[in-house]
């Protein structure tokens, strides 16, 4: 404490003398200390970060103040902790009542596409059987022309009637022998992978037709790469990556593996 | 450029640099208009965002003003760091996303409203997430749709649907 206390001209050999300059110098800091810590709470803008940080301050302070101020604090402390409580749930409540899950029926239908287009084929399909709009959405014809051509080969597609959505439903459900590989819920992910890679509206690359399963290995290794580069420790070979990934966390594997797909320029020139 | 202050539908205020502001396109016509109006050296734009809360308004608001860092990240860094850019902006991003399905409604709503490309994007990819793998009545239950179509229907899809179902 006496670091504090430089004036020169204190006699310092009198233990009076430099206790009431420790007490002075000590007060000066204090009164500092509470006008911080009163600034950081009002400050405190109900984040749930910062008002952790802000308790913390607060019992340091408390910690090192006389009784009263720092009771003071914490009284503040409290009020403005439970303004913003409270705030946190008036909020919370509005976004209810405006109704967040009823509402997620009313997601206008030109949002809902553009959800549904990021979709594999499967997922499509299976949010297509969830309600009439979403049917409506996820039918539309364009959705299935990348699907259908990449299954088909531009080739047998080539000439055809039927829309493209019926083309790719016939051949999923067992018309064709291409479609065998998709089965198995491995392989669809695989296949998740190939249909992501793109957006659903653009035509599917050349590759994907000739041979999706060495794509997707492709993929694959390239982005289990930079799995091992996140993780050093992680020593997964690529079915482990997958299946570490348990079934509900399927989504966000898949979209990490995907995005970084490095080599697919090398890959063309390759074939 | 001047700062702005965009206005939410509760009367909150946010302070924001007008190129910041103008990552989102509606606020950019907003802003051309108002500046038309009121003369090139008005003092502090005020634009009203009459549906996005308060809390919708932050959220998007960070993404825009990460967005531009990361611009301006890309525009100062030689070439051989921008990987390294573009990894650290996907990490933000994937951190960015860990939202309620509530918020993330209200986010891509606020996002369809504001015409943010990218946030658009990211939200719906978001969205699309809780799709992904699940069965039509999980998908039902993570969206709250009243399963409307009558039993022929979803009987005839579910039979053309078998393939993606079982």
């Amino acid at each position: 404490m006496s670091a504090y206390s430089d004036d020169s001209d204190v006699e310092y050999d009198d233990p009076q003398v430099v206790l009431a300059s420790v007490a002075r110098v000590k007060k000066g800091i204090l009164s500092e200390l509470v006008s911080d810590t009163r600034l950081a709470i009002e400050e405190c803008d109900g984040v749930a970060r910062n008002s952790v940080i802000c308790k913390a301050l607060v019992n340091e302070a408390v910690r090192t103040l006389p009784q009263g101020k720092g009771k003071e604090l914490q009284r503040l402390l409290k009020s403005q902790g439970l303004k913003s409580a409270r705030e946190d749930t008036k909020h919370l409540k509005s976004l209810q009542q405006s109704g967040a899950p009823p509402a997620m029926e009313q997601l206008p239908a030109d949002i809902l596409g553009s959800v549904l287009d990021w979709l594999d084929p499967y997922s499509l399909a299976a949010a297509a059987c969830a309600s009439k709009q979403w049917q409506e959405e996820a039918y539309k014809d364009r959705r299935w022309r990348p699907f259908a051509l990449a299954i088909l080969g531009t080739a047998r597609a080539s000439g055809q009637q039927e829309s493209w959505r019926e083309l790719f439903f016939q051949a999923a459900s067992g018309g064709h022998s291409r479609t065998a590989y998709m089965r198995s819920p491995r392989r669809m992910l695989r296949q998740t992978l190939l249909w992501t890679e793109t957006k659903p509206w653009q035509e599917a690359p050349d590759f994907r037709t000739v041979i999706p399963q060495q794509v997707a290995r492709f993929i694959l290794k390239g982005s289990i790469q930079e799995a091992r580069d996140d993780h050093s420790d992680s020593s997964e070979d690529e079915e482990g990556v997958l299946c570490s990934a348990g079934h509900g966390d399927i989504a966000p594997a898949v979209r990490k593996l995907w995005r970084t797909f490095p080599g697919r320029l090398k890959l063309k020139q390759e074939q | 450029m001047p700062d702005i202050v965009l206005r939410s539908n509760d009367g909150a205020d946010h302070k924001i640099s007008a190129s910041t502001a103008r990552l989102s396109r509606t606020v950019a016509s907003l802003l051309q208009d108002l500046e038309a109006s009121k003369g090139e050296d008005a003092e502090l734009l005020i634009v009203p965002i009459p549906n996005v809360c308060n809390c919708t308004l932050k959220k998007v608001l960070d993404f825009c003003e990460q967005q531009r860092a990361f611009d301006d990240l890309v525009r100062a860094s030689p070439a051989a760091q921008q990987p390294e850019v573009t990894r650290k902006t996907q990490a933000w991003r994937e951190t960015y996303m860990k939202v309620s399905t509530d918020e993330l409604y209200h986010l891509v709503m606020a996002a369809h409203y504001l015409d943010v490309p990218g946030l658009l994007g990211l939200c719906t990819d978001a969205m699309a997430d809780h799709i992904r793998g699940k069965s039509p009545s999980q998908v039902r239950a993570c969206f709250g749709l009243k399963p409307n179509l009558s039993p022929e229907e979803e009987d005839d899809i579910r039979r053309s649907n078998l393939w993606a179902l079982s």
